[in-house]
């Protein structure tokens, strides 16, 4: 069952998806019309329409209406009195100091954001997943010992199980020690080929 | 002198030229804010603050907008940050415009308090966003792409406020529009 928009279309322009949409695109654009704001071409595409569509011309009349009575009812005499501004403008400026670079650079941010709640989404998006990326690379990188430096380990306090190793053989051979005491601990020595 | 004649030398240091932009602007914009606050207090603090926080910040405005423009921006935020931190209350304006109405054409002026508290009442209604862009619009004349400039917003989201404030509008003022949409 068509709306009474979709209906009138179909008076005014024939039946189809494309006419309703056609007529539906004539109403919004009616309120650019009666603003002035609207291009040549589609003002005369629009009066086209006008000439043979009475929903858009009764919307159209009752467009004009509603300005004339937003524009009549609202002359208002308190609104249309201004106090004299200057005296406490100038004693704000007096007390007051401009915020240095860094504010306004938040201001700027804070505002850029706050009024494109898409930014402000996208954004928050983007520092979450950095974060999270941080917290999980953090978790999962192993520590490795720094150079030098020795590492005492006694028995039972780690275990090291090597799956697999292999190394280039031109770089030098691999060399890999257990001890008994330790079991479970296995030492992989890495000796270059000038040091064999 | 040209508004950015007067911006240039305020930048220098020049109140006088500052004062001359506040003075010259005053009442638009005080009307502004009146208009999207309904009290006269609120609306001279808002328009001081915004005409405050215009000359600190003069260093950022550029020549291609109108200082008026850039104004409203600053005076609109404002005005409804002011207004989302408002509770709902009844706006003065009705109250206060009974009292300056009454007296001088009896007649005339009952009818013309009654469509202006319906016409209120409907604006009132609307949420601040389309508020805005409707009193921009209607009362201060300014088209479409300054609009979207001063709310820094696309030319087409000011068309869609336009096309939903009016229809909310028709249909609260049904009685003077003569139906609903």
């Amino acid at each position: 069952m068509p709306d009474a928009v979709s209906r009138q279309a179909w008076e005014c322009t024939g039946k189809g998806k494309a006419n309703v949409t056609r007529h539906r695109r004539y109403r919004h654009s009616l309120n650019a019309y009666v603003d002035g704001e609207l291009g040549p071409t589609e003002t005369r595409r629009l009066e086209e329409h006008l000439a043979g569509c009475g929903e858009c011309r009764v919307q159209l009349e009752r467009l004009k209406r509603l300005q004339g009575l937003l524009r009549q009812g609202l002359k208002d005499p308190i609104a249309e009195v201004a106090p004299v501004l200057w005296p406490g403008v100038r004693a704000r400026i007096e007390s007051g100091r401009p915020p240095g670079l860094l504010t306004r650079w938040i201001r700027q941010i804070w505002e850029a954001t706050w009024e494109r709640p898409r930014l402000s989404l996208a954004g928050a998006s983007v520092i979450s997943v950095l974060l999270l990326s941080t917290v999980y690379l953090l978790w999962e990188t192993p520590v490795a010992t720094p150079p030098g430096k020795t590492v005492v380990l006694k028995p039972g306090q780690a275990q090291v199980v090597v799956e697999a190793v292999e190394t280039e053989p031109e770089f030098g051979a691999m060399v890999l020690t257990t001890s008994d005491e330790d079991e479970g601990l296995h030492v992989i020595w890495v000796v270059a080929r000038g040091e064999m | 002198m040209e508004d950015h004649q007067l911006v240039e030398r305020s930048r220098a240091g020049d109140v006088a030229a500052f004062e001359e932009l506040v003075k010259r602007h005053q009442g638009r914009a005080y009307a502004v804010a009146y208009r999207m606050l309904r009290n006269r207090e609120d609306a001279q603090e808002v328009a001081q603050e915004a005409f405050t926080r215009a000359y600190f910040r003069l260093a950022e405005f550029r020549g291609t907008a109108q200082f008026k423009t850039w104004l409203y921006r600053i005076l609109v935020n404002l005005a409804t940050d002011q207004l989302r931190r408002r509770r709902p209350e009844v706006p003065e304006g009705d109250a206060v415009l009974q009292q300056v109405s009454i007296g001088e054409n009896p007649g005339e002026n009952v009818e013309r308090q009654e469509l202006r508290q319906s016409i209120t009442k409907a604006i009132e209604a609307l949420p601040p966003d389309l508020k805005t862009v409707v009193l921009l619009r209607e009362f201060e004349g300014l088209s479409y792409a300054e609009i979207a400039r001063v709310i820094r917003r696309p030319v087409g989201t000011v068309m869609s406020r336009l096309f939903h404030a009016r229809r909310r509008l028709q249909a609260s003022l049904g009685v003077y529009g003569e139906g609903e949409s």
